[in-house]
């Protein structure tokens, strides 16, 4: 990706290539080089097999799901030019395994019940007392399609103090899903103005998570493409 | 030994003659000759540069190069005649303005990320041609500005084992731990060490934006911005709010957020019966802020200091060790427990200045060996941690 105007910061095309491994799917990630700095943080799970894995020790997330960080990175983008850090970035991947008495006798191979189970555990964690319609749109939820089985593009307000940010939810098996997002902010030092506006870095931000997803590639196995198929075939039309 | 300071940047041209034996070259590639002009720096910013340097880090290392970058500088060499003495007695004052600027006509400035380097391009006795005089620097820290200064608590949402950090609410902290941060960019990073150092994972945060603790800190401004004030109110205002609280608050207080700490502090009239405070690396002026804190009838009780590899920290308490040390002997009289972890406390306080010493015996050395000011910097990394 060509960043714009100065920007210099690691490429996810030039990253390491890290793959976890789940019962009949394998997920490959791009996760950049960070370089050593004093406020930098580069950790990746050790766990790269989640085929037998024991998630009863894991942490739970408000409503009962298991949840795991399979990487949470963060770094600054600097100018070329004067080399100040003008952007701080963070990039997390929460692998999220659903709590089975949500999901009943259905799957997150189907996208329909998949998305359901997202906007309700959005609207659960934000809530705001919105029809589900309403907040679909409060959400911009959009579905992007995909060769076996589509993804979810949210943007989240985390944090209200901020914009929202993109978040990208992919389904992997029966009952994981991956959870990416991206932030991008703004960084100043006193007595000196940051070259790049607001609006650029956000553009950036979404530019760059694009190229971030264009990275990732999914690996299902013949016999969870046949799930998906006939899941598929069981949706009304 | 004297503390990590800043040097005086509108020192005159008579000063900087005075004192031209105390700069060294900065590095193997700077010793002029062949590759540019000398660059030579000052040597008593050794310390100050040990703590804000890391050459083993990317930035640390963006910076050194930028630096050794200015044996490329191609200014016009002014011919300095130096105009005078500031400090001198019989001058008026709108004398001296004058003359400081005359004087600060000759001082250039490189920024390069949080470092500002004020130098001088002049050619003096020994010089084959105009060399490169850095003679102080000073640190600005970045930051996020989306942030409001206050208390932040942590909440967990959907499908991430990262909590979120949320503002609060109300300003009641009774019977909480809340961790005041050092300088960080953001509130994210603030909050994961506050759960970190409090080891509790239901810990509040009062975040200080880098603007407020820079400005109130050892290198700090005399001039306040909105951020800092209203950072100050902010604090004043929790300690107004909890001062009866009947379970107690404890604070845990962060390398450059101690400064924060000290200055909300002085604004407080009542006492902190109810309040007790550990310290982490602080880098400020800990003597004092014990001394006000005892004053203030605040607990510091059982493992109230904490050093936890910080090199700026090291170096401040090597400074005041012996002050600090006079600031604990003058607390209450301890019971049970707290006599022997204030022993504790006294002994690894004078372990640890003696590392601190360590690395300001490598300043001691620009004086005496022919090592330039960048290797003697990568030989005292081994006492950075």
């Amino acid at each position: 990706m060509i960043f714009p105007k100065n920007i210099v910061g690691p490429q996810f095309s030039k990253g390491d290539i890290v793959t976890f491994a789940f019962a009949g799917t394998e997920l490959a990630l791009r996760l950049p080089i960070i370089p050593l700095n004093k406020h930098n943080e580069d950790s990746v799970s050790p766990i790269k097999d989640f085929c037998n894995h024991d998630i009863s020790t894991w942490s739970e997330d408000d409503q009962g799901n298991h949840c795991e960080q399979l990487a949470s990175q963060s770094w600054s983008f600097e100018d070329a030019g004067s080399l100040d850090n003008i952007a701080r970035s963070k990039l997390s991947i929460s692998l999220v395994h659903v709590n089975r008495n949500k999901l009943a006798n259905s799957s997150l191979l189907k996208f329909s019940t998949f998305e359901k189970l997202v906007m309700d555990g959005l609207t659960y964690s934000f809530s705001n007392n919105d029809s589900p319609e309403h907040n679909k749109s409060r959400f911009f939820a959009e579905r992007i399609a995909q060769k076996n089985i589509d993804w979810l593009r949210i943007m989240i307000h985390f944090d209200l103090e901020k914009t929202p940010i993109p978040t990208m939810f992919i389904p992997l098996t029966q009952s994981f899903f991956v959870m990416i997002s991206l932030e991008i902010e703004s960084l100043h030092y006193a007595g000196r103005t940051n070259l790049y506006s607001d609006e650029l870095l956000k553009q950036f931000e979404a530019d760059l998570f694009e190229d971030f997803l264009s990275h990732i590639k999914i690996e299902y196995s013949p016999e969870t493409i046949a799930t998906i198929e006939s899941l598929k075939a069981k949706t009304p039309a | 030994m004297s503390s990590p300071s800043l040097r005086n940047t509108s020192a005159s041209y008579y000063q900087f003659q005075q004192s031209l034996d105390q700069y060294v070259f900065f590095s193997p590639l700077t010793m002029g000759g062949a590759s540019g002009r000398a660059v030579k720096i000052h040597k008593d910013l050794f310390l100050p540069f040990f703590c804000v340097v890391d050459p083993n880090t990317h930035d640390g290392q963006a910076i050194i190069r930028q630096i050794e970058n200015l044996r490329t500088t191609c200014t016009i060499v002014r011919r300095e005649t130096g105009c005078g003495d500031t400090r001198g007695p019989k001058q008026g004052d709108k004398h001296k303005i004058e003359l400081s600027k005359l004087n600060n006509a000759f001082h250039q400035v490189l920024i390069i990320k949080n470092l500002h380097v004020y130098y001088r391009v002049s050619q003096e006795t020994g010089d084959k041609a105009p060399s490169i005089y850095i003679s102080s620097i000073r640190v600005v820290s970045e930051g996020t500005s989306t942030s409001t200064p206050g208390l932040y608590e942590s909440k967990t949402s959907f499908g991430s084992k990262m909590p979120l950090t949320e503002k609060m609410k109300s300003s009641i902290v009774d019977g909480k731990k809340v961790y005041i941060n050092g300088n960080v960019q953001n509130k994210d990073q603030a909050m994961k060490s506050a759960r970190y150092i409090t080891n509790d994972n239901n810990a509040l945060l009062f975040y200080c934006p880098t603007r407020a603790s820079d400005e109130l800190g050892v290198m700090g401004s005399s001039v306040k911005s909105n951020i800092t004030n209203s950072t100050l109110n902010e604090l004043i205002n929790v300690f107004k709010q909890n001062q009866k609280a009947s379970r107690g608050v404890s604070w845990y207080v962060e390398g450059e957020g101690a400064n924060v700490l000290a200055q909300a502090l002085k604004q407080i009239p009542e006492d902190l019966t109810a309040h007790e405070f550990r310290f982490v690396n602080p880098i400020a002026n800990t003597a004092k802020l014990l001394e006000l804190l005892t004053n203030k009838k605040a607990k510091l009780e059982g493992e109230f200091f904490k050093y936890d590899q910080n090199r700026a920290a090291l170096i401040y308490l090597g400074a005041q060790k012996d002050e600090l040390l006079r600031a604990i002997g003058k607390l209450p009289v301890g019971k049970n427990y707290d006599i022997i972890t204030r022993s504790y406390i006294v002994k690894s306080i004078n372990d640890l200045s003696k590392t601190g010493n360590k690395a300001v015996n490598q300043e001691a050395k620009l004086a005496s060996t022919t090592k330039t000011f960048v290797q003697l910097l990568k030989a005292a990394g081994a006492y950075r941690k």
